[in-house]
């Protein structure tokens, strides 16, 4: 991973809502969990391309679940943060609020 | 109110369409047990409003996902699509044996024809080629979903789209070098026609490829449990 890695936008709001979920973390929690929040609704598969997208960069890993009668037969996939993702996210916020230093945007913007 | 939830199904086609791009079956599980929340809560309508919504969307962005996530699978295959399709067929299997089939019936059948016995064998001829040639596209499709595990119609829409640029391009180079007049112009719809049912036939391909996996897997799985 090199020092210039920073998290996307909806990375950044994916990994976040991980991480408010913790061991709960799966498609139908972090979609809700994300229209709660900032109160936009996304599309169950732009969450997982996210997901898939984070995973390969080895910030998040997945593990399935059970298949459940009420989900057709279908398993969950579990999601959680990893040590990397941690970073990524820490690394991220430090960038944006250096970048923030100094604005006064409620002032500007309100 | 449990027993509701197993009647109220999301609608067909939007399961099939998201099944057919779907990396793995947790989205649509996850989609299901959203429907069936809310179905029980806002109705049946608003909820098969709220699925086709989410399918489209899923959709779309998958299709997105799936040339940016591995685009050298994508590449690989859709360029050995298209070398299958220029030169692999070059013998034109399919259409070779229907029209060899017809040759050989009619030179047994009829050994001397009439102009309009010729006519009508030309036209059989005709006919044969274009279903040797979408035999063809129907097998490449096949072979290049074989090929690429998963992304099975991402691959075939991008070979599809690809090859249905290649041959309007050739085909319009072709109809350029007829002089005016020639009647070349007059055929345009029908080369536009059969470029699009090759295209067609090449998804198809893709399409039964995915459904034949999907199979195998629900079969394995229902075993398994």
């Amino acid at each position: 991973m090199s020092a210039r890695d920073y998290l996307g936008e909806f990375e950044h709001i994916v990994i976040l809502a991980l991480l408010r979920l913790g061991e709960g973390a799966y498609g139908v929690t972090v979609r809700q969990e994300i229209e709660k929040r900032i109160d936009r609704e996304v599309s169950i598969g732009a969450i997982y391309a996210t997901l898939d997208r984070l995973e390969a960069k080895g910030y998040v890993k997945s593990q399935i679940g059970e298949p459940t009668p009420e989900r057709g037969g279908r398993s969950k996939r579990f999601f959680y943060v990893t040590g990397k993702g941690t970073i990524a996210l820490n690394r991220t916020h430090r960038a944006m609020q250096r970048m923030m230093q100094g604005l006064e945007l409620a002032g500007r913007y309100s | 109110m449990s027993s509701h939830k197993s009647l109220v199904r999301p609608p067909f086609l939007a399961v099939w369409l998201l099944e057919l791009f779907a990396p793995d079956e947790s989205i649509l599980g996850d989609l299901l047990e959203e429907f069936a929340t809310l179905a029980e809560t806002s109705g049946v309508a608003p909820a098969r409003q709220w699925y086709w919504r989410q399918s489209v969307k899923s959709v779309v962005r998958l299709i997105g996902t799936g040339f940016r996530t591995e685009p050298w699978l994508s590449i690989v295959a859709v360029l050995g699509g298209l070398l299958l399709l220029r030169f692999g067929f070059g013998l034109s299997l399919p259409e070779r044996l229907i029209e060899g089939s017809i040759r050989l019936y009619e030179h047994h059948v009829t050994p001397y024809r009439t102009p309009a016995q010729w006519y009508a064998y030309v036209q059989r001829l005709n006919t044969a080629i274009l279903i040797g040639q979408l035999l063809e596209s129907l097998v490449v499709g096949c072979l290049v979903a074989s090929a690429a595990k998963g992304r099975e119609v991402i691959v075939t829409l991008t070979l599809g789209s690809a090859s249905l640029v290649l041959m309007m391009a050739q085909s319009w180079m072709v109809l350029a070098m007829h002089r005016p007049g020639s009647g070349g112009v007059s055929v345009l719809p029908r080369v536009i026609f059969l470029c699009l049912c090759n295209a067609i036939m090449i998804v198809i391909g893709g399409i039964i490829v995915r459904e034949r996996r999907l199979t195998l897997f629900r079969r394995s799985s229902s075993q398994a449990a």
